[in-house]
């Protein structure tokens, strides 16, 4: 049984005149445990609005209109909103992007993690439990009595890793960690996931668009484009024989270490608008090698490969059950 | 924005437009008022003891006030000074509150921070008692109604008038403007002007509300111009000679007319503010039963669109045809 | 360290507002055309040495502010001998003038009826406090709504009745239900204890109503604002996310956040707050400093405007100080400087 099993979730926008605006179409993903799933994609493709979807933290124009996800088995868009929070942090825990306001700036870091502490456990200590969490993110305990803005934006970003595993959760989403923080720190939440990961066996989805800390971190590697999976692998497969054009063009934008050289490529143009979105392939208006059905069909999610799922025409006659 | 879009906006809101009509009313009593009132008011006239607050009948529709003479036709007449006042103090004060706002924002440093200086001082300063306090050693009179009203209330407007030109102030457009040496009159009326000009006509609506309470206010307590009797001045008659007799023609009406024109002023005025300046905020606390819009038992769909065991196990789970 | 330069820098900004009031309230009443204090003193009635005790009392023998004769001659001291600096004296002194109309000190008059006025503002602004934020609140949670709507609309309206107005109105309409005048039944004495207080508070609700309501739709709007604005960062989805409840996330995290500009507001809106009292105490009879005011208006008891002008000045510039430094204290992330 999957840690996480999402099956065809999409996610639609209302708009003031009544007209839905497809953010995440038809995603599909699973998550074993002690694995660690990338999901890639441009800003706006989508990601964030799916994993908002998955935890029902969308905001009030938010609508699953399909798909279930199945938490251990259990399908958590059948719950009630009350057994719903008893899901949230306890097993799925968030960290945002930008954690600048994410924590409210009124009240003291120590209290924030305290009280989610307090929402799911019981009969614990809770200060000793909250100085474990910072010290476990590099955070002087003593901290715990300052304000967010005391913090450095580093600073704050561990403080909502600790925060977010307050509750030993077995899944742990980041939403662009390290993104507008400097390298150093950069690397230093990375290690400390990875360290996590290890000591704790904790399963993270991290949603990015920094293939680099992809690598780093992830096993599996989801890339979505204009709310749609492009490819699904692993690691391996999706970095050394990358199948969808727009994954092997995001790999041609990235610097690659071995062969500074090389002349870095940006992908002309711009993602699809999500109220004039192309009728076949979302892909299709940038795409260097469409060809005519691409542009009238949308392409299905096929299994090119054991374990690798391809969404592109010209894979349809490969030999692998074609 | 330009005034067209303004209008659009504005015609598509039922308040807005329930305002701009009461409004168009009382605009429409205050021109016409010498064919609308069947009597004049400042016609001096025999009167007897039975005529003094007279109760309505078919001869006066609202009454006789405490001279006997007909309190509709002043309530017509009425119109004309309330308006009056109304416009011409919150000209005066937007006019003051503009230049200080502008100038403050635009050039900053001593000369800015003085003029801020000023403008909480004079916030602080409670306005009412201050009102009170000039009229009685000035004297009565109509114009230094105005003129007071209209040198205390522009605060609001200058604080307004700033952080918007501060905000302007720093955009592109603006600085490119500078880059190539335009003059400070020519940035400040081609570029600054015109971006705060919307804010400023609502505020200015909003004013002409104030100014007609204040007035109001001012007349009721005593210090009403006797040549031009409003609104104010006839709640003042009212509560001095007609309570005890609870004569409600001549204590309601005048009240209820101020009521009329400010909440339209109120209604056009807090429409335009809120087409100028949307408030585009997301909301995180609503009912979230909505969210999960998902057809029931259309699920995952058909077995053959899952993905198996993905990516980690290589599994041949059936294969996804197109 | 920090703090007590805030609190210095705070105190003087208010010190400076306070003088310059002192200084145009003295002036103002100085330039009056036919300055009625001489108009006073020319009073045939009075016997001539009240006169004198007048003249000497106000100064009105000496030049207005500076007597440039005497700073010529060099003398400095003499200089400064002028009806203002004798007001200023008078001033520190506590002594605020004579009142025309009741020939008592001004300083008396107000001290015997300030309380009044204080308990009627306290009731006043508790009121319109405490509906003011449950309604911006409710309104905000519930925005879109019906609800919302209405709430809106019934502020938008409430702002557009002028305070006496609706007092007036409430005069009508409660008359022979509640006392519409006065503070207190006549022959009630608070030595009586419990039937006089009991009787001050029948005659305070319909006041209280009406100053309540005044204010009401500032406090509700703002705090819908606020509200609205608290509801849509992102530490609200972070609450959420935990696991939080709905009354949980309003009350743990909304509600501090969202009530910050509230104290902001009520010190802003104080000035307003002390004109609708003037408006109720006339309407009411409520002997408070506001009547007093009214009355003074109308006799033309330019020492009472002067003297109660100032205490209010003086109160609503203190309460604004208390307010800015309530306020550095609540919000943790005011920079000290």
């Amino acid at each position: 049984m999957f840690l996480l099993d999402v099956r065809n979730l999409s996610v639609d926008y209302m708009t003031d005149d009544g007209t839905a605006l497809h953010a995440v179409d038809d995603v599909s993903f699973t998550l074993e445990k002690g694995r660690s799933l990338g999901m890639v994609g441009e800003s706006g493709c989508g990601k964030t609005t799916a994993m908002l979807g998955v935890l029902r933290l969308l905001p009030a124009e938010g609508r699953i209109v399909r798909g279930d996800v199945l938490f251990e088995g259990t399908d958590l868009f059948a719950l009630s909103e009350n057994e719903m929070r008893a899901y949230r942090w306890k097993h799925l825990s968030l960290v945002f992007q930008g954690a600048m306001n994410a924590l409210n700036p009124v009240r003291r870091v120590g209290d924030q993690i305290a009280e989610a502490i307090r929402l799911h456990e019981s009969g614990i200590n809770i200060k000793a439990r909250v100085r474990d969490l910072l010290q476990l993110v590099g955070i002087t305990p003593d901290m715990a009595r300052q304000y967010p803005h005391q913090y450095s934006g580093g600073m704050r970003q561990r403080a909502m890793i600790a925060m977010a595993l307050a509750c030993s959760p077995e899944v742990l989403i980041a939403d662009e960690p390290t993104t507008a923080l400097d390298v150093m720190v950069q690397a230093q939440i990375l290690e400390l996931l990875q360290n996590l990961q290890r000591e704790f066996g904790l399963s993270i989805v991290l949603v990015t668009h920094d293939l680099g800390v992809v690598a780093e971190i992830c096993d599996d590697v989801l890339v979505m484009y204009g709310g749609k999976v492009a490819e699904y692998g692993t690691v391996d497969v999706i970095y050394n024989d990358p199948q969808h054009p727009y994954t092997q063009r995001l790999l041609q934008a990235f610097p690659d270490v071995d062969n500074p050289a090389i002349t870095l490529t940006s992908i002309a143009g711009y993602p699809p608008p999500l109220d004039a979105l192309p009728p076949g392939c979302r892909f299709e208006p940038r795409c260097t090698c469409a060809s005519e059905v691409c542009a009238t069909k949308s392409p299905r999610l096929i299994q090119i490969a054991p374990g690798h799922f391809v969404a592109c025409h010209k894979l349809r006659s490969t030999p692998y059950g074609a | 924005m330009h005034i067209i879009d303004i209008w659009r906006a504005f015609r598509r809101r039922p308040m807005a437009m329930v305002g701009l009509f009461m409004l168009l009313a009382v605009v429409f009593v205050a021109v016409f008022a010498p064919w609308l009132a069947p009597y004049d008011p400042h016609e001096s006239i025999d009167v007897t003891a039975a005529d003094i607050l007279a109760p309505p009948d078919a001869d006066h529709l609202l009454g006789r006030d405490d001279a006997g003479k007909d309190v509709l036709s002043l309530l017509i007449y009425g119109a004309r000074i309330s308006l009056l006042v109304g416009f011409t103090a919150s000209f005066m004060s937007i006019i003051i509150g503009t230049t200080v706002g502008l100038t403050a924002g635009y050039y900053g440093g001593r000369v800015g921070n003085t003029l801020m200086r000023v403008t909480d001082f004079l916030m602080v300063i409670p306005t009412l008692p201050l009102m009170l306090v000039i009229i009685s050693v000035w004297g009565r009179g109509i114009e230094k109604i105005v003129l007071v009203i209209g040198i205390l209330y522009w605060t609001y407007t200058a604080r307004l008038v700033r952080s918007q030109v501060l905000s302007v102030k720093e955009r592109k457009f603006v600085l490119r403007s500078r880059a190539i040496g335009t003059g400070h009159f020519r940035i400040i009326s081609r570029h600054i002007f015109p971006q705060v000009l919307p804010l400023i006509i609502a505020q200015a609506v909003l004013d002409i509300s104030t100014a007609i309470i204040a007035e109001s206010s001012l007349a009721f307590l005593g210090l009403g111009d006797p040549t031009a009797i409003s609104w104010g001045m006839m709640l003042n008659f009212a509560f001095e000679r007609a309570i005890s007799r609870m004569a409600w023609w001549f204590l309601l009406p005048p009240g209820i007319a101020i009521v009329w024109v400010s909440l339209s002023l109120v209604l056009i005025g807090t429409a335009i503010e809120d087409i100028v300046n949307p408030r585009l905020r997301t909301h995180h606390l609503f009912d979230a039963r909505k969210m999960i819009a998902r057809v029931v038992g259309g699920g995952a769909g058909s077995p053959d669109e899952t993905l198996g065991s993905g990516p980690s196990s290589g599994v041949e789970a059936g294969e996804v045809a197109g | 360290m920090q703090r007590a330069d805030y609190v210095i820098c705070k105190a003087f900004f208010a010190l400076v507002t306070l003088v310059v009031v002192i200084v145009f309230n003295f002036f103002l009443f100085r330039i009056l055309p036919g300055d009625p204090l001489r108009a006073l003193i020319q009073n045939a009635r009075m016997d001539k040495e009240a006169q004198e005790r007048i003249r000497t009392q106000f100064g009105l023998d000496k030049v207005v502010w500076l007597d440039v004769d005497a700073l010529k001659k060099g003398d400095v001291a003499g200089a400064f001998d002028t009806q203002f600096t004798a007001y200023v004296s008078n001033l520190l002194q506590g002594n605020l003038g004579i009142s025309f109309a009741m020939r008592q000190p001004v300083s008396e008059i107000l001290a015997k009826r300030v309380w009044r006025t204080v308990i009627l503002l306290t009731a006043g602004q508790i009121m319109a406090i405490v509906l003011g934020i449950s309604l911006g609140l409710l309104a905000a949670w519930r925005r879109g709504t019906r609800l919302d709507t209405g709430i809106l609309l019934t502020g938008l309206f409430t702002w557009s009745i002028p305070t006496f107005f609706f007092g007036i109105i409430l005069v009508i309409v409660a008359r022979g239900h509640l006392p519409v005048g006065m503070m207190v039944t006549p022959g009630l004495k608070p030595e009586d204890g419990w039937p006089y207080w009991s009787d001050v508070g029948r005659h305070l609700v319909l006041p209280t109503i009406t100053l309540g309501v005044g204010y009401l739709s500032s406090y509700m709007m703002v705090m819908r604002s606020s509200v609205v604005e608290v509801l849509s960062e992102d530490y609200i989805l972070t609450a959420k996310a935990k696991g939080m409840s709905t009354v949980q996330i309003l009350r743990d995290h909304a509600m501090k956040n969202a009530m910050l500009p509230m104290i902001t507001v009520i010190a802003l809106t104080l000035g307003y707050t002390v004109g609708g009292a003037i408006q109720v105490e006339t309407v009411f009879s409520w002997p408070g400093i506001g009547r007093l005011i009214y009355d003074a208006v109308g006799k033309q008891d330019f020492p009472v405007l002067q003297g109660t002008f100032l205490l209010i000045a003086i109160s609503v510039i203190a309460a604004n100080l208390v307010a800015d430094l309530l306020y550095s204290v609540l919000d943790p992330r005011v920079k000290l400087d």
